[in-house]
């Protein structure tokens, strides 16, 4: 089976350990649309398929105090929810893009277009 | 404290390498299929798994039906539930059997009325613990 490379967007906390929290909306020429995330460190993670429309594609990622929602839309105006979860994060947490080709042993080259980060106090290191 | 941030990553684009994993099993070399006339709602690839959901039976509000879930792949010490329903948060859990091979058969009665969007959601738990959950849109039974 070809593996196949995908995009994540996520918030990620100020925390210690390998595997963090995280929560991300990600495109996937192979996946298509999902949601994932991980609500505790060092935790399991979850994948909840949304669409199965291959990259490209809008997706976004959204939080509200603890809650964080993951949505799709075709066009960057229509947008339908996949799921929400509440994750304990701290206050302050890392926002990001990131590429996998899901193969240790290949590279893949992705491109992100029109990102915005809306509402968001930048903290200083 | 209510903090508020989205993040919107708008028209990705993306190209995929090449290469494979070569962890496939090879397939599940099992008798269980379902009948030539019956469609498939549809199959998704969720990370190093692919679910195949077929109907075994016609889809009529209010009617018994059984549809077959097909998980060649599924791994080691995995778990598999089924529900139906329009949302996430009201689908109904229904019984399945385990069958050879990695297939399920999942029985039900279907609601009457049959919504339009009424789906199969299929959940593989990994014996880490961690969840695979199929979309609303992958094996949709009223259209």
């Amino acid at each position: 089976m070809a593996s196949c490379a995908k995009l994540l967007v996520g918030a990620m906390p100020l925390a210690t350990g390998f595997r963090k929290l995280h929560a991300s909306s990600f495109a996937s020429t192979t996946y298509g649309l999902a949601f994932q995330r991980r609500l505790a460190t060092d935790g399991a993670s979850s994948h909840t398929a949304g669409p199965g429309s291959p990259a490209p594609y809008w997706v976004r990622i959204e939080r509200v105090g603890n809650v964080v929602i993951s949505s799709t839309s075709p066009n960057g105006t229509t947008w339908t929810e996949i799921r929400r979860e509440t994750i304990a994060m701290s206050a302050a947490v890392y926002v990001g893009l990131a590429v996998t080709s899901h193969n240790n042993n290949a590279l893949c080259t992705a491109t992100f277009t029109n990102v915005q980060v809306v509402g968001v106090a930048a903290v200083a290191n | 404290m209510r903090t508020y941030l989205w993040l919107a990553v708008l028209a990705l684009s993306l190209t995929a390498c090449g290469g494979g994993d070569g962890d496939g099993d090879g397939g599940d070399g099992g008798n269980v299929t379902p009948p030539p006339s019956t469609p498939t709602l549809g199959s998704r690839v969720m990370p190093d798994t692919t679910v195949t959901v077929t109907s075994e039976t016609a889809i009529n509000a209010g009617q018994p039906a059984s549809v077959l879930i097909s998980v060649p792949d599924m791994p080691a010490g995995a778990t598999l539930t089924a529900a139906v329903g329009v949302d996430r948060d009201t689908a109904a859990a229904v019984t399945i059997t385990a069958l050879p091979a990695n297939h399920w058969r999942a029985a039900m009665t279907l609601p009457s009325p049959l919504l339009v969007g009424t789906c199969v959601l299929v959940t593989v738990t990994l014996a880490d613990g961690s969840v695979l959950e199929s979309g609303m849109e992958d094996f949709v039974l009223a259209r």
